[in-house]
């Protein structure tokens, strides 16, 4: 109804661990065990995803450990190679090339120019050898911007936004505490103004307290600058919260996927139904 | 005859619990109008399908059968039950709103927060958003020393209040009211009462359930009735 481009496409994303064998290519149903084929041991991480994401709109992605949410993220980021499918970026060739058929030079570029990403890890988001300044300025230095007055100007205004403390601004987030950390790989992630953020787990593993806090802070973001997001999370709470539409993954596949108020209070899957009424 | 802002016909929903292998039947064949400006209220006994009626409306539900024929200001005239995602949200940032009797909030937001932000979804601008908020909040006497704290610690009637304010500050062409009176006092119960009085004024769509029959008598056009999910 509504005509302008996504931000976002993904088409039929498979992720295999391994060759895979005639089993599970041909009749994955019965060869599966979860997502691992009973006969040759292969990982089917992600098999035939697709979604939309569109201009200012944030996408839940939940579903219980495994069940292949950080390799969407991963393959998006470049951080892994899917085994087939398909993504276009509105911002990217105006939506009409195929990003994981880009040579590792463009891919760089859309990394670094179109995408914001905040791991779950910070150990992975962020080189604890640099200042938070310093690494938000590496970012900026990637995406081909040099003028070393202008981007610690940047980062520091960044830095501010999520509510570093001017002092620490020159030191490692090794020593962070992991809300800050987690803090310091938002202000990293929004530094290219990219139009899509990929956020991992921003929230797991944090204190109540702390959690609120960079819950805080998403909203604000997406109140403010109006950037897409994808929100992986296992939490239903947090997705609730913040998603406008949610996709449920399980082993690997989409089980379900609709607007978040109604996976949540009339869920189809029976998968759907056995996770959202457990935490009720 | 103006045409109708909204027209529900043979509306039916049932819910199948996997996990206990069950059906449970919401509505069946809900079929009415609602004209422009009209306000409506719905009765019937608990669990007689009232709230799925409004939650199929603003598609929290989803709809099996049936059609929910919408005049809509931005797409003209599209059938809710099956109308998009995208439209859906689009169709809630702008013109449908509807009230509960909870309040699910983001937590750490503040209750001026909650009311202004429903505003600035709809492109509003920071500061008129915000006057605005003040506004209602003020209207509904939340006292101004809660304004810049956490709803998660108000009282269910202090609660209701921002729901409401946040509901209506949109403006919203229809409006689906879920009992936004249940918990509230009788002096509070007046202040939402003048409140709807005036957006029914304004030329504002409303359908409501209200567990105060007194109370819906004084404010609706019509009512409908459900038993056991069927309009009688
Ligand atoms: N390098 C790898 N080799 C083999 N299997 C892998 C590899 N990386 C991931 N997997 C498998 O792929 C599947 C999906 O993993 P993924 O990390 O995407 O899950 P997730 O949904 O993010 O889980 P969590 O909630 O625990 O973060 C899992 O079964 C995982 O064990
Ligand atoms: N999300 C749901 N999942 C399963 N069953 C549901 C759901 N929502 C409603 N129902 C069932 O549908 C029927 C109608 O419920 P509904 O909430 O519409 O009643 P109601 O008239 O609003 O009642 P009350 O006055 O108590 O609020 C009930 O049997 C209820 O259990
Ligand atoms: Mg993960
Ligand atoms: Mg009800
Ligand atoms: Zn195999």
């Amino acid at each position: 109804m509504t005509t302008t481009l996504p931000v976002l496409t993904v088409d039929d994303l498979s992720k295999r661990y391994g060759s895979g064998c005639a089993a599970c290519r041909d009749h994955a149903e019965t060869a599966l065990q979860g997502n691992t084929c009973r006969h040759c041991g292969t990982v089917h991480a992600l098999s035939g995803v697709s979604f939309e994401v569109h201009p200012g709109e944030v996408l839940g992605i939940v579903g219980e450990s495994g069940s292949g949410k950080s390799t969407i993220l991963n393959c998006l980021y470049f951080d892994e190679e899917p085994t087939s499918g398909h993504a276009y970026l509105a911002a990217y060739e105006r939506g009409a090339a195929d990003l994981w058929t880009a040579s590792g030079e463009r891919r760089r570029w859309i990394r670094n120019h179109l995408l914001g990403k905040v791991y779950q890890n910070p150990m992975l988001g962020l080189n604890m050898d640099f200042s938070s300044v310093a690494n938000i300025a590496e970012k900026m230095i990637a995406a081909n911007d040099r003028h070393v007055g202008r981007m610690e100007a940047r980062a520091r205004v960044l830095l501010e936004h999520t509510r570093i403390p001017t002092h620490r601004m020159k030191t490692s987030p090794r020593q962070f505490s992991g809300g800050m950390q987690q803090r310091v790989q938002i202000a990293k992630a929004l530094s290219n103004e990219p139009p899509i953020l990929l956020l991992d787990e921003v929230t797991t593993g944090l204190d109540l307290s702390v959690q609120a806090r960079v819950l805080d802070l998403i909203k604000q973001i997406r109140r403010d600058v109006g950037v897409a997001m994808i929100l992986v999370s296992h939490d239903l709470a947090v997705i609730r919260m913040l998603a406008d539409r949610t996709i449920v993954m399980r082993d690997g596949r989409q089980v379900e996927a609709g607007l978040t108020d109604q996976i949540m209070e009339d869920p189809q899957h029976p998968y759907t139904q056995e996770l959202v009424y457990s935490l009720l | 005859m103006n045409e109708p802002v909204l027209s529900l016909r043979n509306v039916s929903k049932a819910f199948t619990l996997h996990a206990q292998e069950q059906r449970v039947e919401g509505c069946r064949d809900v079929t009415f109008d609602l004209a422009p400006g009209e306000f409506v209220g719905i009765t019937g006994r608990s669990g007689s399908g009232k709230s799925t009626v409004l939650k199929l409306i603003y598609r929290t539900y989803l709809p099996q059968a049936g059609e929910m024929r919408y005049a809509s200001e931005a797409f003209g005239s599209i059938d809710l039950a099956r109308a998009d995602e995208r439209t859906v949200l689009a169709l809630r940032r702008q013109e449908i709103g509807y009230v509960s009797q909870f309040l699910r909030v983001v937590p750490r937001t503040t209750a001026r927060e909650v009311v202004e932000s429903a505003m600035r979804e709809t492109g509003t601008d920071p500061s008129a958003a915000r006057a605005e908020a003040e506004r209602l909040l003020e209207h509904f006497e939340l006292p101004k020393a809660l304004w810049e704290s956490f709803p998660q610690t108000f009282s269910g009637g202090e609660k209701l209040r921002v729901n409401v304010a946040r509901a209506m500050i949109k403006r919203p062409r229809i409006l689906l009211l879920d009992e936004p009176t249940a918990s509230l006092d009788a002096h509070s119960k007046s202040k939402v009462r003048a409140l709807l009085a005036s957006l029914k004024t304004e030329g504002t769509t409303m359908l409501g359930i209200f567990h105060d029959l007194a109370f819906m008598e004084g404010v609706c056009d019509r009512e409908l009735h459900m038993e056991a999910g069927i309009l009688s």
